[in-house]
């Protein structure tokens, strides 16, 4: 009667590994967790930058590499470091920014630090993610002037880059793959550990009676409605001008004035720009859209004028100015 | 390779197919892609939620900041796109384009939902901007107006404006709207009396915030109203349920194949133990007819062994027999031998040669003297071979030797044959009968009286030398003896002259079969007898090997007895 051990053992088999395949199944249905970046919730409008964001540190290096190699321009002249000094703010500081071949920009470069806190990128918010921001400045003939492909070959040809991107990816060097080494770098320009910052932990003797009375009158005269959340701006729209029409007492209107209007051409867009992040503000001269505002103090000015309608006071403005130079934070544990 | 050996291959690379097809299918379902899927349906309802808690928040001021707007907002555009592309591959193809659809549908109110936030976000901060900045100034305003304008008129306007606007605001009374409208205009027409007091872009700025907070606090209510309106919740319960649907559509239909390939393990198990079944049977079968077999064998082995002993006991028995047979026989034949007789000398030599042609054999011979001048000769042959000849042989030897037949002169040769033909009768032995020569040799008158029945007839060479050798053939015309009882005999003499030689023998001596298939006359051997001329003492070996090589044979097949009688 042996054959009878043999059908019990063959079921028994079946439903081992039955089990065994579902019991693999579930494991692997774990979710793979995206991790957030958290953010220490206080009670004021503004958050703190989260002082550790865990990355992925090859790509964060091999991105910062990309980052500043001007072959990723056309001519290999300019860099996304040319544009985005690092050692300046993350800007270049100049109303409108120079391209390949002299040319010149339409808006005036925005800082690259805290860019990943944006809820959008570029002033008018026509890329949803720092991935597609790169297609704008890669392309545009009076910016990089280039292509991926182009882009591609030459990474392509160099053999660092080459082992680098193999290391890292299993398809090795591809449009995706360029743009996330370089988001990923780039989400690691944050600058935790500003004295506004260490004021929101609880730190109330980090800020002078007038830095608080500066942050005090940017509440009150409305700046924190658009000037809010972790990156201080960054997470809205809103238009340029309501108290006032800021384009037509400047003139010579460009397309670039019109803002949001040019992304969605819905009416209610004209002159809506993507709120700017206010974190190290005092470092990113000149201002605005246009670049048109060379001092801090003239920017907070114009902002009262034409946001809130009101003259501000040059001690109302310099306790405000007071207030925003507070928020200038710190990249890799040294102060900007 | 043979037809059904490939037919056979053919059916297990079906059943195999079959099976792995069953298999395949009926693990199609993949549970990973479903949790994942269901989850991220889940999580957009839970965003969905949790931003219109975040809108009204807002609304309310318990939150300051847009941050989770803003990730709530990009959560759900994430989670669509992600549900978008891991549309699990075993929902079928009504199924995707189901789904598909309602996504379009959920992607639509989604593009609504995301374009009216960020109207609500713009609208709501210049909202809240004025609500909080109207009250300042306008105190400010009226306050400095105060300073220089009387108390009644505008400036009790601009502070009534204050207070109806926050009224409104507060508890939201929609109705007030044209009223507030009206003093706003009142008060825009009427600019011109805060002139002296009050710059006019101030007053200017204390309107326009006025007249925001009437724009658009209506503006904000109806923008969370509509928010709130959306069909969010709503488009992504219904692919929750489409996929529900789908997703047991595709369970059952797997399950379906699951129950057929289960089914077909039975089956093929059920078959794998009835052949194990019958293999062992057959097994069994073969080990019980093995049994047997050996068995069978043994037993038969048993038998044989059994046979062969009683074979060999037989064997032994039977040579033992032979052997004591064969002793006896050669005890009788020495017997027969030694009643043989002795060769005389002197006057009478004598000289024989007997060979039986079996152990035993019929002839026997003899010569005795009856007196001092007879001697008696004889010599006989009882027909056949073997024990029964030589003992009648033997008999009727002694019966001469002892010349004991009563009232018979021994003398007389005739009287001798009649008295042997009447004592020896075949019917008493045995039917056997004999031949016989019987003669005396009369010394005195020198002559040899005979008589023969049957007999070859001996043969009387005369004279010293070889050709001037006679030859006498001594005959009796006389029957063979023991057939007839009545028989006579008759008697004949024969003188005997100087240097004599007398052959007596049976005729087993010359019926010799030659090589070439004839057989040697009497006359033949006669002449052989005769042709070399005997010696004095005729060497009677002689005539035994020239017989052999005639015959070319050692032995006789028949009785070979040849007596040789010289006479001086």
């Amino acid at each position: 009667m042996k054959w009878w051990y043999t059908l019990p053992v063959l079921l028994f088999c079946l439903v081992a590994i039955g089990l065994w395949q579902r019991f693999q199944s579930t494991e692997q249905a774990v979710p793979e967790s995206v991790a957030p970046v958290v953010v220490t919730l206080v009670n004021e409008p503004i958050q703190a930058i989260p002082l550790q964001i865990t990355l992925d540190e090859a790509k964060v290096k091999l991105g910062e590499k990309l980052f500043h190699d001007p072959r990723l321009s056309h001519n290999n002249s300019v860099s996304c470091a040319s544009c985005h000094n690092l050692q300046t703010g993350g800007t270049d500081r100049r109303q409108r920014s120079i391209g390949i071949n002299g040319a010149e920009g339409f808006v005036n470069t925005p800082t690259v630090f805290n860019s990943s806190f944006n809820f959008r990128q570029f002033w008018d918010g026509h890329a949803e993610t720092l991935e597609d921001q790169m297609h704008g400045p890669i392309n545009a003939p009076h910016e990089m002037g280039s292509n991926w492909q182009e882009v591609m070959a030459k990474l392509t040809a160099a053999p660092d880059y080459v082992a680098a991107f193999a290391a890292l990816y299993p398809d090795g060097i591809q449009p995706h793959t360029i743009r996330d080494v370089i988001a990923t770098f780039e989400r690691s320009l944050y600058t935790p550990d500003a004295r506004f910052d260490q004021f929101l932990r609880g730190n109330s003797e980090v800020l002078s009676e007038a830095e608080k009375a500066g942050y005090h009158l940017f509440k009150t005269y409305g700046c924190i409605r658009c000037h809010q959340g972790v990156n201080i701006g960054g997470n809205m729209f809103q238009t340029f001008g309501i108290m006032g029409n800021y384009f037509a007492d400047r003139g010579s209107v460009t397309p670039a004035d019109m803002g949001r209007f040019n992304v969605t051409g819905d009416r209610r867009d004209q002159h809506v720009f993507k709120v700017p992040s206010l974190r190290n503000v005092a470092l990113t001269p000149p201002y605005f859209h246009d670049g048109s505002a060379a001092q801090l103090e003239d920017a907070v000015t114009i902002m009262g004028t034409y946001q809130l309608g009101r003259r501000l006071d040059p001690s109302e403005v310099d306790l405000i100015v007071q207030f925003l130079r507070t928020l200038t934070g710190t990249y890799k544990g040294r102060p900007l | 390779m043979s037809a059904s050996r490939l037919r056979q291959g053919v059916i297990i690379f079906g059943v195999v197919l079959l099976l792995t097809f069953l298999f395949v299918q009926s693990r199609v379902v993949d549970f990973t892609a479903h949790e994942r899927f269901t989850r991220d349906l889940r999580r957009l309802q839970e965003v969905d939620t949790t931003l219109n808690q975040d809108i009204l928040k807002v609304r309310d001021g318990l939150l300051t900041y847009y941050d989770t707007l803003v990730t709530a907002s990009a959560e759900l555009n994430r989670l669509y796109q992600n549900i978008r592309r891991s549309i699990p591959s075993f929902i079928g193809a009504q199924g995707q384009r189901d789904l598909t659809r309602l996504l379009d549908a959920y992607a639509e109110v989604l593009a609504s939902k995301t374009r009216e936030l960020e109207r609500f976000k713009s609208d709501n901060a210049i909202l809240k901007n004025s609500l909080q900045y109207f009250p300042l100034v306008a105190t400010e305003v009226a306050e400095e107006a105060g300073a220089h304008l009387p108390e009644q008129g505008p400036v009790t306007e601009l502070k009534n404006l204050l207070r109806d606007l926050l009224v409104y605001t507060l508890l939201v009374r929609e109705d007030l709207t044209l009223h507030l409208q009206a003093r706003i205009d009142s008060l825009s027409h009427n600019r011109d009396a805060f002139a002296s007091a009050v710059e006019r872009s101030r007053l200017n700025t204390v309107l326009a915030h006025a007249q925001t907070i009437l724009t658009y606090a209506p503006r904000v209510n109806g923008l969370i109203a509509e928010l709130l309106a959306l069909p969010l919740a709503q488009r992504s319960a219904a692919l929750h349920t489409a996929y529900n649907r789908h997703y047991e559509r595709a369970l059952r239909t797997a399950d379906g194949y699951r129950l057929v390939l289960y089914l077909l393990s039975v089956a093929l198990l059920s078959y794998i133990a009835y052949i194990i079944v019958r293999l062992r049977q057959a097994t069994q079968a073969l080990n019980t007819a093995n049994e047997h077999l050996e068995e069978r064998v043994r037993e038969r082995t048993a038998a044989l062994q059994k046979t062969t002993e009683q074979l060999d006991q037989r064997n032994r028995m039977l040579v033992e027999q032979q052997q004591r047979l064969r002793a006896e026989l050669a005890d009788a034949a020495a017997y027969v031998t030694s009643r043989l007789p002795l060769p005389l000398t002197g006057d009478v030599q004598t000289a024989w040669q007997y060979i039986p042609s079996e152990q035993l054999g019929g002839d026997a011979f003899g010569y005795h003297w009856l007196d001092e001048d007879h001697l008696a000769m004889y010599l006989l042959d009882v027909c056949g071979h073997g024990v029964r000849a030589a003992l009648l042989s033997i008999s009727i030897a002694n019966v001469l030797r002892s010349q004991s037949l009563p009232g018979t002169n021994f003398y007389e040769p005739a009287a001798v044959l009649q008295a042997l033909n009447h004592t020896f009768p075949m019917e008493q032995h045995y039917n056997m009968f004999f031949t016989i020569w019987y003669g005396i040799y009369d010394k005195k008158h020198r002559r040899i009286v005979y008589a023969s029945g049957g007999h070859p007839p001996a043969v009387l060479l005369t004279g010293a030398a070889a050709d001037t050798v006679q030859c006498k053939q001594l005959r009796t015309p006389g029957l063979v003896l023991g057939c007839m009882p009545e028989l006579t005999f008759q008697q004949a003499v024969c003188p005997l002259e100087a240097d004599s030689i007398l052959y007596i023998f049976s005729d087993g001596v010359y019926e010799i079969p030659k090589p070439n298939g004839t057989v040697l006359t009497f006359e033949e051997f006669v002449k052989i007898l005769t042709r070399p001329i005997p010696p004095k003492h005729a060497d009677i070996d002689h005539i035994v090997h020239t017989m052999q090589a005639l015959g070319d044979s050692e032995t006789f097949a028949d009785d070979f007895s040849i007596l040789q009688i010289t006479f001086a």
